[in-house]
This record gives structure tokens, sequence and C-alpha cells, in this order.
């Protein structure tokens, strides 16, 4: 039930008068006064992410706002500098430029996809510049310039599909995969094929298949699956990869087809609370996603961070709903913490300065975990959640990790 | 005898060349007009001119004394009665051929017949272009002659104040010619005036009661069909090669 | 050696549940089903939790009239997060009013109280429970056969009695029929040959992947080698499901084609309408085809508030809505812009581009990004099985039957009426058309707006389908253009052909060569065919200007 009132309606009209319309990459000027410190975000309010992106600026801003009311980071307020690179790839690369050039941001946060992430890599890298980056990914990368603050697979996806292979799960023999096609979901197939490979499961047990970005017309998949299920020889399970408006698409056809999570579940590895909106999930309980928080993850950071993100969007006529927290949205939150603790530390804005003061960070995270960071590498250590998905269109948690496992940069699959 | 169509001082230039110079024109209600001249003399042009095609560079055009048409569109200065046939038979090959006669009955949108008399205007103008057994044929598989007479169906069926036919026997063979002439001669009528242009000098001389001489845009001749073929300046400039 | 070693698997793993099952079973035969034990292990740790749902089952096949008639609502509530666990037991919600779950006296949960956690594996057991409870309490035979659905995939949960038991009891002869059908597969385990034989046929009636997962193992049975007459029955039923698969296959191939083909058609048929027409090739046909999907949903969200008796005929009340609303905006954007851009293809085209940016961002900025949410009604949720495994969604009928009206109106417009009439005549001859009196200008204006109508409608039947976003329309748009340019710019019949075409190839290749490769494909076929024939399937006649 996610009616406009009248209300919200204005509000958000009032908010389209007010933001100039579609231009792409153009910055809104933040004016530097002498008493302030520039942060830089990358992330896209317009185009296909637009709805996932969006609302990771004004986390950002939000973060930034608790920041400056306890006095700034090294007596400076912290300003927050906004772009739209409207979902094109190279575009992300381009505003990073600018942010680092002529804005002189001192970090950058951003990237959704892994493609827009290895566009803006050799940007930061050739200005030695920060990119904060919020998402869980296919790992294989480690950058002294980019802060991976999200999971490696190895402490996110494997974990999931260990509990979904044994008894605890469904005891998941057979795998379908399906992925948009792009970086992230070959790379996370190809390291999941040689994990099974691995626990000496044979190639007959999985089938792969890619989409384009976007694509919508999964009648042909989900029959495939079906049939797929039905030959016998062990459970079996879909893991999902497609990303944006593919993921709402993809559920609403495997709803129809009359498949449940308790015939075939799927895992939706790019699956957040804001890919439900818009479906009617009674037909979908059960379909499982993972990630490194979930909103409903217990403990008492976590009801303030709630409580922080619902008066925030009230206070700031915020065009995203205050009732839903995802995952790379709390990354976010996080990642401004953590460079905020490190440039506390290090006394200083510069960037080799910054990097030398993330070994030993902890943070508490609205997760519920401490998470932190170490001397090796610029990983970031998460909790593990499993979530369920649950008829009011969020996510239960299912399993969630003890600790927080070392993330591994490279794997050693595939 | 009024005038049904007048031209005055009227001119159209396409780059550098003027293919109307200062043309002035008048034609009557109840007469056939032939226009002929050499190629380029401003023959379809003058026909552009007159059904808001092309419009002038300068001068105006009258219809009916009183209705200034010179900068009016295509479709009200049809809608006003002055319908024309084009010089290439232009039809709408995908419509049948009672389609084409409806169209040309009553264009646009406002009904101006019932549905019994549309029917019967169509029954009836079908039969008198000669097509009564083709009414569900596309008029693309009709022959060439046929589809002159289509045309000019098409003209009539608006019962038009005007008529304007751009060489309606152009490429027809002598029978179809022969069918051509009675059938323009049945147009007249003492409230219409017929325009129209053609080289065949015979099928002019048959139906035409005045004949205008077009040259480089300007008259150069006015009379009867006898008197042009009499005319030492239009043996010399036209007829004479 | 493989199969016989499955089967031998499988055979222990029957043994264990029969074995289980007794353990359970033995003591409510005897007895009443012991009701405050099987809620204190729902409130109880994992393990506990999911053999309270195994009781249940247990309960379904050989409790008393009176036990299912207690265990059912639990198990439905169990599902619905409507029971919930305190100190003194636990509070389930019937018909709203709180109830002690064992006693069924008025209760109101104690503070701290909590609904027990489903993690799949207990999910699955607990909708067996509630299915086979169902099955024999439910006073409605939709709820029954829906439950005999759900146990249909479980059958080797249950006891192999299960189902003969419940068919005695089924007063529908219809449903009566089907769980004998379903019985069957318990019989095919029978140590009597003949039973087995008969319960092949009866198995055979519903051939798909599922019946040939149960009857494969056979051939590794023992009797098949030995018994002559088994072997033939074992042979036919497997020729008979093997064939009903294809079948159901062939149908779901020419379906999801269908299905796929109709959604290119409503995305096209606008845009043929107007290229045919005016030769502009409008880049917002795909934003017209989002607003008319926003027009649908603010008419469903005006039915909630104002009739919500009507909520579930929103699609069809929105059709004049979508269609007046895109029509109008159509009709603004050509007397506004596109008028005075006719002589200017390529501007005409980059003003229809800046105008598919302005509408999908002023969308954003009102409405937001998100997908909206739609309700489904019964008549676009879910589907039936046909045969094989050919699935029959009504959502996708939804668009086909749209499609084929859109169709017929769309024919019967531009054949039938005076407007119709006329936009043929501007299409074919636009300069005689005007001076033979058709009012051109309006023509343009008209037939643009029932092109950007026509885009409304497909928003509308697309809503049930794919999600509604401000996004949305930029998915259609190289689609469309692949079909009207293929169909023969600006005929209705060639748009229906080009997009049948289209669609049946891109479903027949997806499953061989993937969908990336299926889209590449498609898009190399129609370069291939329009190097032999440019002007598309059906040449449009006549000169167009």
């Amino acid at each position: 039930m996610d009616t406009f009132s009248r209300r919200s309606f204005v509000k958000a009209a009032g908010v389209g008068i007010a933001t100039p319309i579609a231009m792409p990459s153009i910055i809104r000027p933040a004016y530097a006064a002498s008493g302030t410190v520039k942060l830089g975000c990358l992330f896209s309010s317009s185009g296909t992410m637009a709805n996932l992106e969006g609302r990771l600026n004004h986390v950002v801003r939000m973060a930034a706002d608790e920041i400056n009311a306890k006095g700034g980071v090294n007596g400076k307020t912290i300003d927050v500098a906004v772009s739209d690179p409207a979902s094109d790839w190279p575009l992300y690369a381009q505003s990073a430029k600018q942010m680092l050039d002529q804005e002189k941001v001192a970090a950058l946060f951003g990237c959704w996809t892994s493609v827009s992430r290895k566009t803006v890599l050799p940007v930061v890298e050739q200005a030695d510049g920060l990119l904060f980056y919020p998402l869980h990914f296919e790992g294989e990368e480690n950058s002294k310039n980019i802060v991976y603050v999200n999971s490696p697979p190895t402490s996110s996806v494997l974990p999931a599909v260990d509990y979904l292979m044994g008894e605890d799960g469904v005891s998941a023999k057979r795998f379908f995969m399906i992925g948009s096609d792009y970086v992230w979901p070959r790379t996370i197939n190809k390291q999941l094929k040689a994990y099974w490979k691995s626990k000496g499961i044979p190639e007959t047990a999985w089938k792969e298949e890619y989409v384009p970005l976007g694509f919508s017309n999964f009648q042909t998949l989900v029959s495939q699956i079906r049939a797929f299920a039905d030959q016998g020889g062990g459970k079996a399970i879909v893991v999902l990869t497609v990303v944006g408006s593919s993921i709402p698409d993809f559920l609403r056809e495997f709803a129809n087809q009359g498949l449940k999570a308790t015939d075939v579940p799927v895992l939706g590895l790019d699956m957040v609370e804001a890919d439900l909106e818009g479906l009617n999930t009674e037909p979908l309980v059960g379909h499982l996603n993972c990630w490194a928080y979930l909103q409903n993850a217990k403990g008492p950071a976590n009801v303030a961070f709630l409580k922080k993100w619902a008066d925030y969007v009230k206070a700031k006529n915020v065009p995203f709903k205050g009732d839903v927290a995802i995952d790379p949205m709390v990354s976010a939150y996080d990642s401004v913490h953590l460079w905020a603790m490190a440039a506390a530390k290090a006394g200083s804005f510069a960037v080799p300065e910054v990097r030398k003061a993330f070994a030993g960070l902890t943070f508490d995270c609205p997760s519920g975990y401490k998470i932190g960071m170490t001397a090796e590498n610029n990983y970031v250590s998460r909790g593990v959640f499993i979530g369920s998905v649950n008829e009011k269109q969020g996510f239960d948690v299912l399993w969630q990790s003890k600790d927080t496992p070392k993330p591994v940069p490279f794997s050693t699959l595939g | 005898m009024t005038v049904a169509l007048l031209v005055e001082n009227v001119g159209v230039t396409f780059g550098s060349f003027r293919a109307l110079d200062a043309l002035s024109l008048a034609i009557d209600f109840g007469e056939v007009r032939a226009i002929i001249g050499p190629n380029g003399a401003g023959k379809t042009t003058l026909l552009d001119v007159i059904s808001g095609i092309t419009r002038p560079k300068q001068g105006r055009v009258v219809f009916d004394q009183t209705t200034d048409i010179t900068r009016a569109s295509e479709s009200a200065i049809a809608q006003a009665g002055v319908r024309r046939k084009f010089q290439k038979p232009s039809i709408f090959e995908g419509l049948s051929v009672r389609e084409h006669v409806a169209i040309g009955a009553q264009a646009g949108f406002r009904r101006r017949m019932s549905e019994t008399a549309l029917q019967e205007r169509i029954a009836e103008v079908i039969e008198s272009i000669g097509l009564a057994d083709h009414g569900e044929r596309p008029a693309s598989e009709l022959a060439h002659g046929q589809k002159q007479w289509l045309e000019i169906g098409m003209v009539l069926a608006s019962n038009p104040k005007v008529v304007m036919l751009d060489e309606p026997v152009a490429g027809l063979t002598d029978e179809e010619t022969e069918r051509t002439v009675a059938l323009v001669r049945g147009l007249r009528r003492p409230d219409r005036a017929i325009v129209v242009v053609e080289h065949d000098m015979d099928f002019v001389e048959r139906i035409a009661d005045r004949v205008t001489v077009l040259h480089e845009g300007k008259t150069l001749f006015e009379g009867s069909m006898a008197h042009v073929r009499a005319d030492p300046r239009v043996v010399d400039v036209y007829l004479g090669r | 050696m493989v199969a016989s070693a499955v089967a031998a698997r499988t055979g222990l793993r029957r043994f264990c549940l029969a074995l289980c099952l007794a353990l359970i079973v033995t003591p409510s035969i005897a007895a009443p089903a012991d009701r405050p034990g099987v809620i204190a292990n729902l409130c109880g740790d994992g393990a506990a939790f999911a053999d309270a749902g195994r009781a249940l089952t247990a309960l379904a096949a050989d409790g008393s009239a009176e036990d299912r008639t207690w265990a059912a609502p639990i198990a439905r509530a169990v599902l619905d997060r409507k029971l919930t666990c305190d100190a003194n037991g636990a509070v389930v919600v019937l018909q709203g009013a709180f109830l002690d779950a064992a006693s069924r006296a008025p209760r109101e949960p104690a503070d701290g109280a909590h609904a027990p956690f489903l993690s799949l594996k207990n999910r699955a057991t607990f909708e067996t429970a509630e299915a086979a409870l169902a099955l024999g309490t439910a006073t409605d035979v939709g709820r029954r056969a829906a439950a005999l659905h759900v146990l249909e995939h479980r059958a080797s949960a249950l006891p192999d009695t299960f189902f003969d038991a419940a068919a005695a009891r089924e007063t529908d002869p219809a449903l009566k029929q089907q769980m004998l059908v379903v019985a069957q597969i318990g019989a095919l385990r029978s140590t009597d040959p003949a039973k087995r034989i008969t319960a092949l046929g009866r198995i055979a009636e519903t051939p798909n992947r599922r019946a040939r997962a149960e009857v494969q193992p056979l051939v590794s049975d023992l009797a098949y080698a030995k018994d002559p007459q088994f072997k033939q029955a074992v042979d036919a039923a497997l020729a008979k499901i093997s064939r009903g698969i294809s079948i159901g296959d062939v149908l779901a191939t020419l379906y999801s084609g269908l299905s796929f083909a109709s959604i290119l058609f409503m995305a096209a048929i606008g845009l043929a309408v107007i290229f045919g027409l005016m030769g502009v090739i409008n880049l917002a046909q795909g934003e017209l085809i989002m607003i008319g999907a926003y027009a649908t949903w603010l008419v469903q969200q005006g039915l909630r508030t104002y009739a919500p008796g009507l909520l579930d005929y929103y699609l069809i009340i929105a059709i004049p809505v979508a269609f007046l609303v895109t029509a109008s905006i159509g009709i603004l954007l050509e007397v506004v812009l596109l008028r005075h851009l006719y002589k200017r293809p390529l501007m005409s085209l980059l003003a229809t581009w800046a105008v598919s940016l302005f509408l999908s961002n002023l969308v954003r900025v009102v409405f937001g990004t998100q997908n909206l949410q739609f309700v489904t009604p019964y008549y676009v949720t879910g589907g039936v099985p046909v045969i094989g495994d050919f699935f029959f969604t009504w959502n996708r009928m939804f668009a086909i039957a749209f499609a084929a009206v859109t169709l017929a109106l769309t024919w019967a417009i531009v054949r039938l009426t005076p407007l119709g009439l006329n936009i043929r005549a501007v299409t074919q001859n636009r300069t005689m058309a005007g001076c033979i009196g058709i009012p051109v200008r309006r023509v343009d204006m008209l037939a643009f707006g029932l092109g950007s109508g026509l885009a409304g409608l497909a928003g509308l039947a697309l809503a049930p389908i794919y999600s509604v976003n401000p996004q949305m329309g930029q998915n259609f748009i190289i689609d469309s253009f692949m079909v009207v340019v293929l169909g023969g710019v600006g005929t209705i019949g060639g748009t229906v052909v080009a997009a049948l075409g289209i669609g049946q190839i891109n479903v027949l290749i997806e499953p061989w060569y993937g969908a990336v490769a299926a889209k590449v494909i498609v898009l190399l076929m129609i370069i291939a065919f329009l190097q032999v024939r440019p002007e598309g399937l059906f040449a449009v006649k006549g000169r167009r200007k």
C-alpha cells in the first residue's frame, strides 16, 4: 500500500520545481567557505538506476549533517556536492573527474553497478582520490583508491549459497543462474561454479542464462526454470543476479506461473526492499537475498538509524520512502562516518594521510555488527544476513553470521 | 456573365526563374477555358497558385468576386468549391473507387449529406465516369484512362464551382479521349467555370470556349481556338514547332 | 547403475519417513490429538516446530474429523503469522478474534508474544500441513482444489493412503477424480502389479516433467526386466508422457511468442499510425506508453478512494481515461511543436526526443522513481496448467486479448469511419488530399491523437505484466521501431505480421542461445531482410510526402 497522499504529491511536485530537470553531470555548486570540507556523490538521480541510487545522495547528506551537528571534522563542516551521472556508465567517470579537479572534493561516495565503478577506477587512481563504494560486488579488485565498504562474494554470496545447500536451508542440489549480462553477474556465477565444482557437484546440476540489461520478458526463462526444477535430481534453486527493473519483472512472472518459494526458492543477490515496492509479495514470501544489512536487523543502532532516516525524509522532503532502508544506504552512511573518523584520526584531509588512518578503525554499523578495517587492504569487514521476503514487501532475517568474516578480495575459486 | 475566378497581377518566382510574371486572368462562370503554352510557360504553376499549393509573391486570386483565396489553405479552397485534377493521375492507390468518390463528395469530417444521398451521389458519379462496374476495386488496379476519369469523378462528386483539369487526356487512346471529351462537355453548367490545361490541340478545340496562351509566365494571347491558330506570335512560340 | 542407486536411496528415504509418520501417527489413532503438546512444539525450537508441522499433517491423514477441524486454522495461522506464542501457549486470530490456540477460548496474547519464524524448510512443511488439512475440511470446492494442487507436488510427504482416503470423503465428482489420479503416484510403488499398471495409465493422463520423473526410475525396477506386461505399460506411459511434454512445450512456445507479439504490437501500433501518416518519428512514444500506465494507476487510486467496490475492474474503467489522457498529450504535442517541423524531419525527431526526456523527468519529479503498485485483479492473477508443462497465465492472456481488441478497433477506425478514410487519403497523397478539401492539418492532429491514445492503451495493457516507473518507456521504443520498420511503414497488417514474427522468432531462439543472443539474432535477421526488401513486409502503396 504505497498510496500517495495529496500532501506528499504536492511536496514532490514542489521538489520537482525546485530541482533542475535532467541535467546530467552538472554539479550543483557547493559554496566553499573557508571552514568547509567538500565530499562528492556519484549516484544517479535519473535513468534506470535512479530509484535505487537516488536515495544514497540523501543518506550521504544526512550522515554529513549528523557529523556537522557534532562539530564537524578537524574543525571544518562537511559540505556535500551532488552530481547526476544519469545511469550512464561513462558519465560516472566524467562526473568523478569534475568533482576531483574542479570541486576539489576530499572523498567520493558513489557507484552501484560494477560497470560504473570500473569506469571511475582509473580516474580516482590518476588523481589519487578516494572512492567509497557501498555495494556488495564480485571482488577481484583491490585499489588503494577505493574503499570497498561492502562485501566481496566470499563473505556474502558463498555463505548464503552454503546455507541453502545445507540441511537448515533446503538441501539445494541444482542451480539455475540468471543474470544481467555484465561483469558482476558473470564473475559471481564463475566463482559459484568453481565453488560447486570444488564441492564435487557435477556440471549437469547447473544452468546459466543471461539477459540484456533492462530485460523484462521473462516468460520463456521462467518456463525453463519450471522444467529444470521438475526434472528431478534434487532440490533446485535460482541464483538471481539480474539488476534494476528486471528484478520485479522476473518475480512477477515467477509468481504468475505458479511457482512458490517452497517449490523453487530464488536467491536474489541484488534484491533489496526497494525492488519489492509495487509488487504483491504474498505469493513471493520465502524468496531470499543476502546483504550486510537488512532493515529488520535487531539492535539499538538500527532503531536509531531508521528513526534518523524517517525524520530526515520528513524534514527535507526527500522524494523516497522514510520507512524503507536498504543495505547500500547503510553502507553509504557507514562510509561517511568511516571517512570522518579516518580524517579526524589523521588530523588531515589529504588522501594519503586519511588512507593510512584506516587501519584499526571500527564503527557501530546499524546492522548491529562492529565493522572494521585493517592495514591489509581497503576492505571493510561486515556481517552477513540472509533475508526472506515477507508479505509486507520487506525481508525477515532468516539467518545471520555470528561475527564479521574477514573479507577476501581475491577469490581462490575460478 | 459573372467572373468566377479573377487572377490579378500574380507573380511567382522559383529562385531566379519567373514562373508567373504579373499574370492577370479572368474566367467566367459557364465557360470552358483552355490554357495552353509551351513547357515552362507557367500553366501548372497557375493552377498551383489557384488551388493554394503555391503562394504567390505578389498579386491576388479572387473567387466568385468576393472571396480572396490567395492565402487560404488548400482544403479551405477546395471546400469553397474550387477543385482540381492533377497532371499525373494522382489517386489514392489503397482506396477503392467508391471510397475515392466518397472523399470527393464530402472530404473532411463534417457530414454534408445523408448516407442515402451520399450513396446516390456516388452511384451517379461512377455511372457518369463509366466505372459503375468497378466500384469496389482498388484504384491501383484501374487502367490509366480509368484513373484519369476517376480523378475527374472525385472532382465532380463535390459539385464544384470551379473545375481545374491538368492534362486530362495525356497518355489516353483516341477512344478514351473521345469519352473524356463527352465527360468534360457534360460537366459544363452555367454556374460552373472549367479550366483545362492541355497540350492536345484537337481536344482543346473540341471543348474550349476560349483559349489563353501562356508564354514565360505572361499571357501571350487570349481568344477562340480559331484565332489562336491564326495568331503569328502563337505559331511562332508554340504551334509552329 | 546410477538409476538403481537413486531408486534405492529414494526407497530408504521413504522408509524413514514412514517410520517417522508411524511414530507420530500411532498415538493419535488410539487417542484424540495431544493438542497442548502440538501447541508446545509449535512454540518450541526449530526441530520441535518442524515436528509440530508434521504432526498437523498426520492429523490430516489419520485424525478424527474433530481434530482436523481443530488443526486446520492453526496451520493456516502459522503461515499467515497470525499465531503468536506466549508464556501460556499460543493465541490465534480467527475472524478478527483472539482465541487460545489449544482450547479456542477467547484470550488476549500476553506481552512479548511473538510469531514463530518460518524457515524455508519449515514453510514447506506447514504449507503441506495446511493444504492436507484444507483438503479434508474446507467447505469451498475451489479451496479444496487449490489444496490438491499444492499437494500434487508433495505426494511423497504424505502417507500412501492419504489421497485414497481423501477421495473417499470427497463429494465433488470432478475433484474426486483428480484425487484418484494423484493417489496413483502412491500406487506406483504398490506390490500388486495390476495396481501398478493401472496407476501408470492414470499418471500418463496428466503428462508433464514431474510425471516423467516419477515414471522414469521404473525402467530400472526389477519388474521391468521380468514382467513383459509391466515393461509394456511403463514404455507406453513414458511415450505418452513424452508426447504430452512435447505438445505442451510447443504450445508454451507459441503462447510465449503470441504474448510477446501482442506486447510488441501494442507498443508499435501507435507509432505505425503516426509514422505512416506524417513520416514523423515519434521518440516520445515510449513515454506516452508510460503515461498511459500512470493514468491507469491514477484511476486505480481514484477507485480505491471513491468506489472500492469497482476496484477490481480498474483495468477496464481506465481504458477511456488512458486513451484520452495520452491522446490529448499527443494532440497538444502536434499542435504546439510538430506542426511547425513537418518539413524538417531531423528537427521533429530531436523535438520528440526532447519531449520524451521532459515527460519522463516530469513524471519522475511528480510521482517519484519507484515502481508503482498495481492491484492484480483476479482476472490477471496466476494461471492454469494445460498440458505437459504449458502453463496458461491470465495476465498474458489479458494482454493478448487486449491487443486483439485494439487491432480490431484500430482496423475499424481506419477502414470504416470518415476519419479513417481521411487518414488513409492523407497518408497516401498529402497534396491531393488537401486539394480535394480534406483538412490535412486536422487529420494530422487527430491521427497523432489516435496514435498517442493507442500508446496509452499499450501502457494499460502492460501494467499487469511489467514494472511501471518513469523509465519504462525506454524499453519499448527500439522494439517498436523494429516492428514498424519490418512491417512496412504505416500498415496495420504489416505491424501485426512483423510483431508476430519478431515475437515468435525471439521466443524460439531464446531457449537455445539465450536472451542476449536472441535480441542480436533478431536484429541481424531484420537488417538482412531489409537488404532484400527495404520497404518492409508490406510496402505502402502510393507515394508518401
